[in-house]
């Protein structure tokens, strides 16, 4: 999938709320992931991707199942610099982290 | 929007067992990573294989928030009477009682107006010059959330005001829109808040 089609596949995910959150290696929440938390919400993660130009996310392999596809976004918003990882499992988008 | 139940099937990557593997929607308490507690019962995926907690579904976030937001921080301030007066009286037009406890979601209320509203914010500093805000002959209390009292924060830091005069600026602005010129359209959907407050 290329860069477009993938923000449209994570932006259905988000509207139709198919979406799962990693948690840590210890089984616990990540704070840090501020989507998890509710401190920003489906609309500014959608917000955010909008944002993303393509020289802005890059993909890589999940780190250990070589066959998940891991979307790496690093958009800028009102100078702040954000940074949303995620990939899919069919039919879900499953976050590992969004953060400033 | 899908809403996943209790009991319902799934895969997923289970980070013990370091495969994906098939899971099951259940209800359990999961600890967040900094230590700093616990969100008890919210529902997660657990790995069929393992029982180890795989993910958690995008609806449980509310049940993270509030285990986050449940501290409560206390805004204690000295304000005159008549600024007491002015919250009841404005509390108490709109015909529910109790205005004694409905003045705390009044003044919420406008602490998030004023921070998502600067025109508000640069009327505070003029309300709270005023003659009718000196004085400080009565306590004010007000329990807020984490995230009121992140915006009431916002609101001092934008407006270099203290946290006495922005609540008598706040209470004045609500004497304005209330009280004095009834703006139609703010006392419409501060009807319905004080309806969910009440």
């Amino acid at each position: 999938m290329g860069f477009k089609k993938v923000k449209l596949r994570i932006v259905e995910c988000l509207k139709g709320q198919r979406v799962h959150h990693d948690v840590s290696r210890l089984g616990n929440i990540n704070e840090k992931n501020l989507f998890l938390v509710g401190e920003i919400s489906s609309e500014e993660v959608i917000d955010l991707l909008n944002r993303t130009r393509g020289h802005e996310y890059i993909k890589s392999q999940h780190h250990w199942d070589k066959s998940l596809e891991v979307h790496i976004f690093k958009p800028r918003k009102e100078n702040v610099k954000w940074y949303i990882k995620c990939y899919f499992i069919e039919p879900n988008v499953w976050f590992i982290s969004v953060h400033r | 929007m899908k809403i996943f139940k209790e009991g319902e099937k799934s895969k997923g990557p289970c980070s013990k067992c370091k495969k994906i593997r098939p899971t099951t929607f259940k209800v359990s308490s999961v600890p967040f990573s900094s230590g700093r507690g616990i969100v008890n019962d919210i529902l997660v995926t657990v790995c069929d294989h393992c029982r180890a907690v795989v993910s958690i579904p995008q609806q449980s976030t509310p049940r993270i928030r509030e285990a986050l937001n449940s501290k409560k921080h206390s805004i204690e301030v000295r304000v005159p009477i008549q600024l007491l007066d002015i919250l009841l009286l404005a509390s108490d037009q709109f015909g529910m009682g109790h205005p004694d406890q409905l003045k705390d979601s009044l003044l919420r209320y406008y602490i998030a107006l004023a921070e998502s509203d600067k025109k508000i914010s640069v009327e505070l500093k003029n309300f709270s010059d005023s003659e009718m805000a000196a004085g400080s002959g009565q306590r004010l209390s007000l329990k807020v959330n984490e995230v009121i009292y992140q915006k009431f924060a916002k609101v001092i830091e934008r407006t270099k005001l203290s946290k006495t005069q922005v609540i008598k600026g706040l209470i004045l602005q609500i004497n304005e829109d209330i009280l004095q010129k009834r703006v139609k359209k703010r006392i419409e959907e501060l009807e319905k808040v004080m309806w969910a407050a009440a």
